[in-house]
């Protein structure tokens, strides 16, 4: 705890001593009584100050909440002797909101306060509460005692959800059940074409109609539904935009739609995350697997690295031959550009979703700040002309685009397109 | 919306006991204090205030001197303005804290506590008058030595109060 003396103390102290030197020295005891109201309120002031003893505790009512949830934070300040005024002040952490009003100035009536705080998280993350700074105040202002209470309360913000309804179909399945339709034939409901009986066809196979018009007996053949593994690329070497709203807060919360989807139909997904700080998770599903794949997105972050590092880096546990990988990235990176085109070279089942930076730029200010826009945008369409040259379905984000709207893009780009298939 | 409310009415108290120092000739000393104490509470630097208050004492005590003047009863109101006038400045400049939600009734105890501490000093101010006026002090180095002797226990109890509360932390 620290003791703030305010300047008034010894300013007054200071005019006082000279008001009694001067009238000693003058001979006036009018000086005396100029300085007599001052003196008082030292005496009075200095008589009435005491140290207290402040103490403060906090709790978050949960310890993870979805992006624009409120969640209540409930401090207990003490603080004996009762201080006339009590300053109570929470800084909170970018992306964090008090709902309710903090700072206050409280006049406690009893020696332990309880208060409670609506804090909401205006943007995922990790954060956290690091301190609660009490202040507390003599009656005549004349000293204050601040303590600035450690609470070291973590707290995970979850991008929130957002409803994906319909998936970008794998090239390629895996063998468990799942909700994508298999290329290969075997037991399912959907109806994959009509061959000929062989021995071991199923009789309850028979396609009578068939049967009857070729004069043999025919036997349906299905796709089967099986599930596929989803690998999320996640692009962090490089971000643009603002704390609120900024490329990689939209990747982020894409990604997280995405591995959300796919998990609720049985998927398996991973993620790797693609930046100064290569991190991956190999596929899984199920629920524990979505709070580990929402854990590791939200602890992404940009940092500067001028490291080249190839796609080979990555595990090939973690990025299977024949998953499917989806990468959410601004293509702000040289380095993210030459993954991708090295993942498309390998085969590999890749879409890209393009988080575009110009929308997260301020509008142009001036002639020559639209022209230097426009030549970035040339840049960029040459940039997605490459990558569709090399095969790779590309969509961009949007604030009005729904997530299913850029997996339909994909969808239509891989119709009008020969994908190569994984050897 | 209280931060020139306490402004004004330190520069109203600062204004009166101008015309209170300016009467016994002290127009210059009184009119710099003003200056001093509208920058200080214009550019938020305590210190201004704390100088216009030493400026109008120092400046009502040379005239006194100046001008070989009897007893003058308007020291206590003098004292008071003064004090008051510096009160409600620095609280001008400390309206941010009083800003805050429930800074308002705060703000309206602490005024009302110094209120009540001015009229104290006043009372005190008027004590020492009577005091002097009905009391006679022998002259002499006697008296001298313990009019000196009573100015440093003054000094001494200042700063051991203060250095006291420093800490106590």
């Amino acid at each position: 705890m620290s003791t703030r003396v305010s300047p008034r103390v010894r300013g007054y102290s200071v005019l006082v001593a000279f008001l009694l030197v001067a009238g000693l020295a003058g001979g006036r005891i009018e000086a005396l009584a100029v300085a007599a109201p001052m003196l008082t309120l030292l005496v009075v002031g200095l008589a009435l100050a005491r140290t207290p003893r402040l103490e403060a505790s906090a709790s978050l009512d949960r310890d993870h909440v979805l992006e624009g949830e409120p969640m209540t934070l409930h401090l207990t300040v003490t603080c004996e002797p009762r201080p006339p005024e009590l300053e109570v002040r929470l800084p909170l952490a970018q992306g964090l909101a008090a709902g309710s009003e903090l700072p206050r100035l409280l006049r406690p009536s009893a020696s332990t306060e309880d208060l409670e705080l609506q804090i909401e998280a205006a943007r995922w993350g990790g954060h956290r509460l690091q301190a609660l700074h009490l202040t507390a105040h003599d009656r005549l202002g004349l000293y204050a005692w601040r303590l600035d209470a450690p609470l070291g309360i973590d707290l995970r913000v979850y991008p929130r959800p957002e409803s994906v309804r319909r998936l970008l179909r794998p090239l390629d399945t895996q063998r468990a059940a799942g909700a994508n339709l298999s290329r290969a034939r075997g037991e399912g409901m959907e109806l994959a074409d009509i061959a000929a009986y062989q021995p071991g066809d199923q009789v309850r196979r028979v396609n009578w109609r068939a049967s009857a018009r070729r004069g043999s007996f025919m036997v349906n053949r299905r796709h089967p539904e099986r599930s596929s593994d989803v690998i999320v690329f996640l692009d962090s070497y490089a971000s643009v935009g603002t704390a609120e709203r900024s490329t990689l807060l939209t990747s982020v919360r894409v990604a997280a739609a995405l591995a959300r989807a796919h998990l609720q139909q049985r998927d398996r997904v991973g993620v790797i995350g693609w930046g100064a700080v290569l991190r991956w998770l190999q596929p899984g599903s199920g629920t524990a697997q979505a709070y580990r794949i929402l854990d590791a997105l939200i602890d992404t972050q940009v940092q500067v690295s001028y490291a080249w590092r190839g796609i080979a880096h990555v595990p090939a546990r973690t990025l299977r031959a024949n998953a499917q990988v989806i990468a959410v990235s601004p293509l702000a990176d040289e380095r993210s550009v030459d993954a991708l085109l090295d993942l498309a070279a390998r085969g590999r089942d890749l879409a890209i979703v393009e988080i575009p930076p110009a929308e997260f730029l301020p509008p142009p200010a001036g002639d020559v700040e639209a022209i230097a826009r426009r030549l970035y945008e040339a840049r960029r369409g040459l940039l997605r002309d490459r990558l569709a040259a090399a095969g790779i379905p590309l969509a961009t984000w949007a604030e009005d685009r729904p997530v299913t709207v850029l997996l339909d893009q994909l969808d239509a780009f891989r119709r009008s397109v020969r994908t190569r298939r994984p050897a | 919306m209280n931060r020139p409310a306490m402004a004004l009415g330190s520069a109203a108290c600062v204004l009166g006991a101008a015309l209170v120092v300016g009467g016994k000739g002290g127009l210059v000393g009184g009119s710099l204090a003003i200056v001093v104490l509208a920058a200080g509470a214009i550019f938020g630097i305590p210190a201004f205030i704390t100088t216009a208050g030493a400026l109008l004492a120092g400046t009502y005590l040379i005239a006194l001197v100046l001008q070989q003047a009897p007893l003058d009863l308007s020291a206590p109101l003098v004292g008071t303005l003064v004090l008051l006038a510096m009160e409600l400045g620095h609280l001008s400049l400390e309206e941010g804290r009083y800003s805050l939600p429930g800074g308002n009734w705060a703000l309206a105890m602490r005024a009302s506590i110094t209120a009540g501490v001015c009229v104290v000093g006043f009372g005190v101010a008027w004590l020492v008058l009577i005091g002097a006026f009905w009391v006679p002090a022998p002259a002499g180095t006697i008296s001298v030595l313990a009019g000196v002797a009573a100015v440093l226990a003054v000094i001494g109890l200042l700063i051991v109060l203060g250095r006291t509360s420093d800490e106590r932390a």
